[in-house]
C-alpha cells in the first residue's frame, strides 16, 4: 500500500510524520506504528522529540521514502509505503526529477493526504492559500482520473493551535473540490484538522483514515475470495459424489486429470488461506472504522458551517509516549558536553 | 474536439481563458476542466497569478512554431474527477483576426476555425453600450456602424469566417449542421445593470446576422463573462476584485454540443446496423423456409454467426448511448439558464 502527502512548503508535512510516529509508539485504540528501517525510526523520533520542544524540522530537501507496518495490538497488520517530498515540488515542471516521480506515485497512491495550512487559510488575502489549493486539486484530480477503486482523500488543515476558533470561510477555498469529492463514487474524503507543536491534536486521524478505504477493501476481497473458494469446493465436492461421481473420478484418473475430489481439496486450501487473512484483518478493520467514525466526512448536504463546527468539536490530544520524552531528557543533558 | 476562440486584439480572450481555467480547475458542481500536461497547467496558473496578484496582464498570444502559428491547449473535461471530454483550445495572436488573411498565422486561423466543433466568438461589453436595436426592432445605424463598421471588434471578418464555415458544410457530404457558437460577452462587469438581457440579445442578433436567421441551423449560446466586479485596466494593469462569473458557461455549452452530435452519430450507425440485421433476420427466415435449406446449413449458419455479431455491436452502441446521454444530463442541468438558439428559435437544452 501507498501513501501520498501533497502540499506546499512549510506546510507541515516532515513535522506532522515525525509526529505521527512518535505518538504511535505507544497504542491508539490498539494501533500502532512501527518503522522498517530502525534508522528510519529513530530519525524520526528524533525529530518529534525536537518537535515537542518547539523545533521544527528543516524544509525537506529530498524526496524520501519510508516503509512502515500498521500494527494492531502489537500484531503487524498492514506494511506500507510513505514517501515524503520537498514541498516545492508539486509547483516544479516535469523537468523536476521529484516532481515527475510525484505525480507517477499520486497515481498509484492508495491513499493522499492533503496538507493545508490553516495560518494561511485565515489569511485576509487568500490568493496564495487558493492558488495552492488549485494546484494540489490539479494534481490529484489529475492522478484519480482512471481510478476503478476507491480512495480516501485526507484533507489535513495543520497549525489549528494558531486558530482561535473554526470559521466556515475556512472552507471557501475548497468548494470546488468538496463538490468534485460529492460527485465521485470513489472518493471518499474528509476534513481533518491537526495540531503538532507544543500539544499534538488528532495526529493520528489523518493517516488512519488515508489507509481506511483501501485496509477495508482488503477485507471485503478477502471474505469474497473466501466464500468463491468455499463455494468451487462444495461444487466439486458435489460433483465428485455419487455414481456420477464415481465415473467422473475413473476418467479423470484414466486421462490423468485432477479430480473433483483432488479440486475441492485444493479450493478448501484456498479458502482456508482466506479465512485466515480475513481473521487476521477483521478486527483491526472494525477497529479502525469505530475509531475514525466521528470524523468530518465529506457530504452532499453538509455545509462550511456544519464542517466548521464539526472540525472544532474534533480536537483529540495525544502526547509522545513517555519513553520518548526521557530520551529526550537524556539528549538535552548531553548536549551540555 | 477542437475550439477555436476569434475575437480581436484587447476582446479579453487570453484573460477569459486564464479565468476559466482557475476557477474550473478548482472544481465546480463537481466538473473540473484539467490541462492534459502538468506543465501546461503551470504555465497558465503562473500567469493568472501574474494576472490576479500583481495585476499584470497577460503577454499577447505567441505562436507555438513556425509551423503551427497559433497556440494549442489540450485540456479534459471532467465530472468527479473522470473524464468526460478531452479537447484542443486554440488561442491565437488576436491581431490574427484583423491582419491580412495572406498572413501565415491569419490563413491558419481561419483554416483552423473551419475545423473546429465549437467557435467562440468574444464580444466586449464595452461594445456593447450603446443600444442598436430598440425593443420596436428599429436599428439605429449609427450605433450600428461604430461597433460594426470599424476594424475593433472585426465583426465582418468574423461574419466572413461563419459565411466560409456555412459554404463548406452547403458543398461538403457531412451532416450538414454547422459548428455551435459560443458568442461569448467578456468583461460583462462594464454593462451590468445598465442594459437587459433582452436589449443585448437583439444587438447581438443584429451583429452576427448570419446566424440568427430562420432555419439558418446555427446553435447559437449568448453568455456574459465577467472575470470579477469593477475590473478595469490602467496602464496595463487589472484593477478590482477579481471574482469569476459565469466563465464555466460557454465550455460547457460546446461540450453539451458536441455530446448531443456524438450521441446522434452513434444513434445513426445504431439505426444502420439494426437495419442490417433485420435484413441478415428476414434472409435467414426465407433460406429455412425453403425446400433446400437442409444443404444451406453452412451458410445459413454464417448468416447466424454474423447476425449474433450484429446483436454484440448493437449492445455496445446502446452502452455507447446510454454514457453518452449521462453524461449529457450532467451539463444539461448548467444551461438550464442560459440563451441558446436554433436559427433565430430561443431553445433550451434537451437530453
Amino acid at each position: 500500500m501507498k501513501v501520498v502527502m501533497l502540499g506546499n512548503s512549510g506546510v507541515g508535512k516532515t513535522t506532522y510524520m515525525a509526529s505521527l510516529y512518535g505518538i504511535m509508539q505507544q497504542k491508539i485504540d490498539g494501533f500502532s506504528l512501527k518503522a522498517n528501517d530502525t534508522a528510519d525510526g529513530n530519525r524520526l523520533l528524533e525529530l518529534a522529540n525536537h518537535i515537542s520542544s518547539g523545533r521544527y524540522p528543516d524544509a525537506t530537501s529530498n524526496r524520501n521514502e519510508y516503509n512502515f507496518y500498521l500494527q494492531y495490538q502489537e500484531k503487524e497488520i498492514f506494511s506500507f509505503s510513505w514517501s515524503d517530498y520537498r514541498g516545492s515540488a508539486i509547483r516544479s515542471m516535469s523537468d523536476d526529477k521529484q516532481s515527475e516521480i510525484l505525480v507517477n506515485e499520486l497515481k498509484k497512491a492508495d491513499g493522499i493526504m492533503m496538507f493545508c495550512d490553516c495560518d494561511a487559510l485565515m489569511a485576509k488575502n487568500k490568493l496564495k492559500a487558493m492558488n495552492e489549493i488549485r494546484r494540489i486539486t490539479y494534481l490529484f484530480t489529475e492522478a484519480v482520473k482512471n481510478i476503478e477503486h476507491p480512495i480516501s482523500l485526507a484533507i489535513v488543515l495543520t497549525k489549528i493551535d494558531k486558530l482561535v476558533q473554526f470559521q466556515e470561510d475556512i472552507f471557501n477555498p475548497f468548494e470546488g473540490l468538496i463538490s468534485v469529492i460529492n460527485a465521485s463514487e470513489y472518493i471518499l474524503g474528509s476534513f481533518i484538522p491537526v495540531a503538532c507543536s507544543h500539544q499534538f491534536i488528532n495526529v493520528p486521524l489523518p493517516l488512519l483514515f488515508a489507509l481506511r478505504f483501501s485496509v477495508v477493501y482488503q477485507v471485503n476481497l478477502a471474505e469474497y475470495m473466501l466464500n468463491y473458494h468455499y463455494n468451487r469446493y462444495e461444487e466439486f465436492k458435489k460433483n465428485s459424489q455419487g455414481i456420477m461421481g464415481n465415473i467422473k473420478w475413473f476418467v479423470d484418473s484414466w486421462n490423468g486429470d485432477t479430480t473433483d475430489a483432488k479440486n475441492a481439496e485444493l479450493e478448501l486450501a484456498k479458502a482456508v488461506q482466506q479465512y485466515q487473512i480475513f481473521e487476521h484483518i477483521k478486527e483491526p478493520v472494525l477497529a479502525l472504522n469505530k475509531y475514525l467514525e466521528n470524523l468530518p466526512i465529506i457530504e452532499e448536504n453538509l455545509t462550511f458551517k456544519d464542517y466548521a463546527s464539526i472540525c472544532e468539536k474534533t480536537k483529540i490530544k495525544y502526547n509522545l509516549p513517555n519513553f520518548i520524552a526521557q530520551n529526550k531528557q537524556k539528549q538535552d543533558t548531553f548536549g551540555w558536553f | 474536439m477542437k475550439i477555436t476562440m476569434l475575437g480581436n486584439n484587447a476582446s479579453g480572450k487570453t484573460c477569459y481563458m486564464l479565468g476559466m481555467y482557475a476557477f474550473m480547475s478548482m472544481g465546480l458542481k463537481g466538473f473540473t476542466l484539467t490541462a492534459t500536461d502538468p506543465d501546461q497547467d503551470l504555465r497558465l496558473m503562473d500567469q493568472w497569478e501574474a494576472l490576479i496578484g500583481d495585476n499584470i496582464l497577460p503577454p499577447p498570444t505567441q505562436p507555438q512554431s513556425q509551423e503551427s502559428p497559433i497556440y494549442i491547449y489540450d485540456f479534459s473535461f471532467n465530472y468527479g474527477a473522470k473524464p468526460l471530454i478531452d479537447f484542443e483550445w486554440i488561442d491565437y495572436r488576436g491581431g490574427a483576426l484583423a491582419d491580412d488573411s495572406s498572413r501565415a498565422d491569419a490563413t491558419f486561423l481561419r483554416q483552423k476555425s473551419r475545423q473546429s466543433d465549437c467557435l467562440f466568438l468574444c464580444i466586449p461589453a464595452e461594445y456593447l453600450q450603446e443600444e442598436i436595436v430598440n425593443d420596436r426592432g428599429e436599428v439605429n445605424n449609427r450605433a450600428k456602424l461604430k461597433v460594426a463598421g470599424t476594424n475593433k471588434l472585426a465583426v465582418n471578418r468574423i461574419n466572413s469566417i461563419l459565411t466560409e464555415i456555412q459554404q463548406e458544410i452547403k458543398q461538403s457530404k457531412n451532416d450538414g449542421q454547422p459548428v455551435p457558437i459560443a458568442i461569448v460577452i467578456t468583461k460583462f462587469d462594464l454593462i451590468y445593470g445598465k442594459r437587459s438581457k433582452e436589449a443585448i440579445t437583439r444587438d447581438i442578433q443584429e451583429l452576427f446576422n448570419p446566424l440568427f436567421i430562420e432555419n439558418s441551423g446555427w446553435l447559437t449560446m449568448i453568455c456574459p463573462v465577467s472575470l470579477g466586479k469593477d475590473i478595469r485596466i490602467e496602464d496595463n494593469k487589472i484593477i478590482g476584485e477579481i471574482d469569476p462569473v459565469n466563465v464555466h458557461l460557454p465550455l460547457v455549452f460546446a461540450i453539451y454540443s458536441q455530446l448531443r452530435k456524438d450521441v446522434i452519430t452513434v444513434k445513426d450507425s445504431y439505426d444502420n446496423i439494426q437495419e442490417r440485421k433485420n435484413r441478415v433476420e428476414n434472409d435467414i427466415k426465407t433460406q429455412q423456409s425453403k425446400w433446400n435449406s437442409f444443404f444451406k446449413q453452412k451458410e445459413i449458419a454464417g448468416k447466424v454467426s454474423s447476425l449474433r455479431n450484429q446483436e454484440t455491436e448493437l449492445a455496445k452502441k446502446e452502452k455507447e448511448i446510454q454514457d453518452i446521454t449521462q453524461k449529457m444530463q450532467l451539463v444539461a442541468k448548467e444551461l438550464d439558464k442560459v440563451s441558446m438558439f436554433l436559427g433565430n428559435q430561443e431553445i433550451k437544452a434537451s437530453v
